[in-house]
């Protein structure tokens, strides 16, 4: 009999599997409207990643109530199918897959990792379902197909802006490099490296870390003393260049430093205080920016959430915009918006001038920051 | 007259098995063909990576009794494997799918070693070491891994030049694989070297004074779950077609060891259904949104605190049917 009964839980199990599945897909596709255009949105909403999936949901859900404010999209409003992928390249594919056999959805915000955007690529497309990431800097995610788009420069673009303010605004002849050694750091530090040393300079050093494990630099900042460089790069975010800059204050070095975008975080003041004075780094979204598309943004973020927006809302906001801006211009179908997302041209962002090269990368202008008296200002 | 009796009843219920169990191959194969969703197949070929992966695990765990924290870095040297050889050699599936099993088997032989000395909280800590040890490699060996870069554009499998990256082509591979799992675990754990296994679990001492190599046993465990974990992982490589270190976490292992538990330690069925829900759970609990993976979790307590030998842990009653006999032959030996 026991037997038995474990075989019936099996087969009862199947069974609610299946019927499960199938109900769950049905769902989605039955609560879209004929007068509705669906645009997906996905993201980490649990996980060590949801604040930076909480960003894109807010940013997200604030532009498309603004549209449908104005009447949508021809008088049709905007929906959005929020989905939760827990930064998780399973996770992602799982995603992927139910978004495009979602008829209605006609295309995708989203992922926020490169693993995950890499991982559910083929599965968009396969179906020719634009994923537009608003952060994915991996050199190979829009290789994967023509539907892959994002809305991040990638170090290619970045690197020479970078290695432009290091040798000419802060007079860098001998630069040393740290970086973290995941996609991002490394690419970041190549594409840096290479655009440096045809503005020429000289790299004296090149050390790494590990990301959240390395947590004493002072091995690595003893190695570059002994170099003497003129500039500090470094490939790292917040948390870890507030290490660096407080590890080279205990040891008494004075050296200028360098970062990336990535830097751009309020945490990193308050974690490593006057240690970080001095530092540059570039940014595309700079919420004291007197440009008014930027101070409308922020109003309207503070009126609907109460809180300031960071470069991951801006950015999610502006390819929520764009991904408007090409379903305004192709209607809801797949294979024209693709098209016509390819075809934009000059969008006048809250993270800057947004233009798409031939492989559907972001080339967007980038302002150049500062930490004065505990802030971050805008340089000139 | 009586034992008589009990083995008519056994061959009773051994047909209705058989006959169950042939219906339920019969209607899977239709499964493809059924018109389901291009995500309900996604699930189930998820499943049955899982199902490979869980019940390899359970070899080790469940059946020969060592606690495993690492089962992730075979499934990652599968995979690994797998892609590079897929990559850079453009060798088809069936090879890199076998080089990358054996591989996996040989890293499993290697780690089966140290397992000589140490048990318990001792081997689980090694072989959560273990783990780590890949997963940095693969992170560090930029040369061979590409390191944090991940490995994309892993070519689907074909054979014959029938190309098998359709839903219906990796759904059949993953049944084969799965199967094929299944089948083996079954004959291996039910034949001389299932009853070692067993033998070590319930008392190690004993089973060495019984004569049973419990090193070479125990090692053996290792190498055929690293196995099976490594074919797994050459699978899901080219299902996925991207991998990077990030897909072969702790977290991965204890997704693994989390199959074995709730579905029942040293029970095949039990990692069977274990898998199907773990994999499907998360994906079912969706509409919670931000509260599914508190569901997910609540799920698994409640689980574990109203059958703490998982939904189908036979080990209970098989120690108690030992008991029974070992009980019986004591009572001889007293007369």
């Amino acid at each position: 009999m026991k037997r038995y009964f474990s075989l019936i839980a099996i087969l009862i199990t199947f069974a609610l599997i299946f019927t499960g599945c199938t109900d769950t897909g049905n769902d989605t596709q039955d609560t879209a409207k004929d007068g509705e255009i669906t645009i997906a949105v996905a993201c980490p909403l649990t996980g060590d990643y949801a604040q930076y999936g909480e960003a894109f949901k807010r940013a997200t859900a604030l532009k498309v109530k603004e549209v449908n404010e104005n009447g949508g999209i021809d008088g049709k409003k905007i929906k959005i199918e929020l989905m939760d992928d827990k930064n998780d390249p399973k996770e992602a594919t799982n995603v992927a897959q139910r978004l495009v056999s979602n008829k209605n959805v006609v295309g995708v915000v989203g992922h926020f990792s490169s693993t995950a955007c890499l991982a559910a690529a083929p599965v968009y497309q396969k179906a020719g379902l634009v994923e537009f990431s608003p952060t994915s800097s991996h050199p190979d995610f829009t290789k994967q197909g023509t539907y892959m788009f994002r809305n991040i420069n990638t170090q290619e673009i970045e690197g020479p802006i970078v290695a432009d303010m290091v040798v000419n605004r802060m007079k860098g002849k001998k630069i040393a490099v740290i970086y973290i050694n995941n996609d991002w750091g490394i690419t970041a530090k190549d594409n840096f490296i290479k655009a440096a040393e045809k503005l020429g300079a000289e790299i004296v050093a090149e050390e790494m870390f590990i990301g959240s494990q390395t947590k004493d630099f002072t091995p690595t900042l003893t190695k570059i003393n002994e170099q003497k460089p003129d500039v500090i790069f470094l490939a790292a975010f917040y948390s870890e260049t507030g290490m660096i800059a407080q590890q080279m204050k205990q040891l008494g070095y004075d050296y200028p430093i360098a970062g990336l975008s990535s830097l751009f975080n309020e945490e990193l003041l308050k974690l490593a205080g006057d240690a970080v004075e001095g530092i540059n780094l570039p940014t595309n979204f700079f919420p004291g920016d007197p440009n008014p598309v930027v101070t409308d943004f922020l109003s309207a973020y503070e009126k609907e959430y109460g809180a300031e927006p960071d470069q991951f809302a801006a950015v999610a906001y502006d390819t929520m915009g764009m991904m408007i801006e090409a379903i305004k211009k192709a209607g809801p179908d797949r294979a024209a918006i693709r098209e016509e997302l390819a075809k934009i041209k000059d969008y006048n962002g809250v993270t800057g001038i947004i233009t798409f090269n031939e492989n559907r990368d972001v080339v967007k202008t980038m302002k150049i920051l500062e930490i004065k008296d505990g802030k971050f200002q805008l340089v000139d | 007259m009586k034992t008589a009796l009990d083995n008519l009843k056994g061959k009773s219920t051994k047909n209705s098995l058989k006959i169950i169990i042939i219906i339920a191959i019969a209607l899977s194969l239709l499964v493809p063909f059924l018109n389901l969703s291009s995500f309900v197949i996604r699930m189930i070929i998820m499943v049955g990576i899982y199902i490979i992966l869980g019940l390899s695990l359970n070899l080790v765990t469940g059946f020969a009794g060592q606690l495993s924290l690492g089962h992730a870095a075979f499934y990652a040297i599968g995979a690994y494997t797998s892609a590079i050889l897929s990559t850079r050699f453009e060798m088809s599936f069936f090879i890199t799918a076998l080089m990358g099993a054996l591989l996996a088997a040989f890293f499993g032989f290697l780690l089966g070693l140290p397992t000589l000395k140490l048990e318990g909280a001792y081997l689980a800590i090694v072989t959560l070491g273990f783990c780590e040890i890949v997963r940095i490699v693969a992170l560090n060996w930029m040369g061979l891994t590409r390191g944090p870069m991940g490995i994309p554009g892993i070519p689907a499998p074909s054979i014959f030049g029938i190309d098998l990256g359709t839903e219906v082509g990796y759904y059949f591979l993953i049944y084969i694989l799965a199967a094929a799992t299944i089948i083996t675990i079954y004959r291996i754990v039910n034949s001389r070297v299932g009853r070692a296994f067993i033998a070590i679990r319930e008392d190690e001492l004993a089973a060495q004074s019984m004569g049973i190599n419990t090193t070479m046993y125990k090692v053996l465990a290792f190498t055929i779950a690293a196995f099976f974990a490594g074919l797994a992982g050459s699978f899901y490589a080219h299902y996925v077609t991207y991998i990077d270190p990030q897909s072969f976490t702790f977290d991965e292992s204890i997704q693994i060891l989390s199959i074995v538990i709730l579905g029942g330690m040293g029970s095949i069925p039990g990692t069977i259904i274990g898998a199907l829900i773990l994999v499907t759970a998360p994906e079912f609990l969706r509409s919670l949104q931000d509260y599914r993976m508190v569901m997910y979790g609540a799920v698994l307590i409640i689980m574990m605190l109203t059958r703490p030998q998982g939904i189908m842990g036979a080990s209970k009653t098989k120690i108690k049917r030992n008991k029974l006999a070992s009980s019986k032959i004591s009572n001889k030996g007293g007369e």
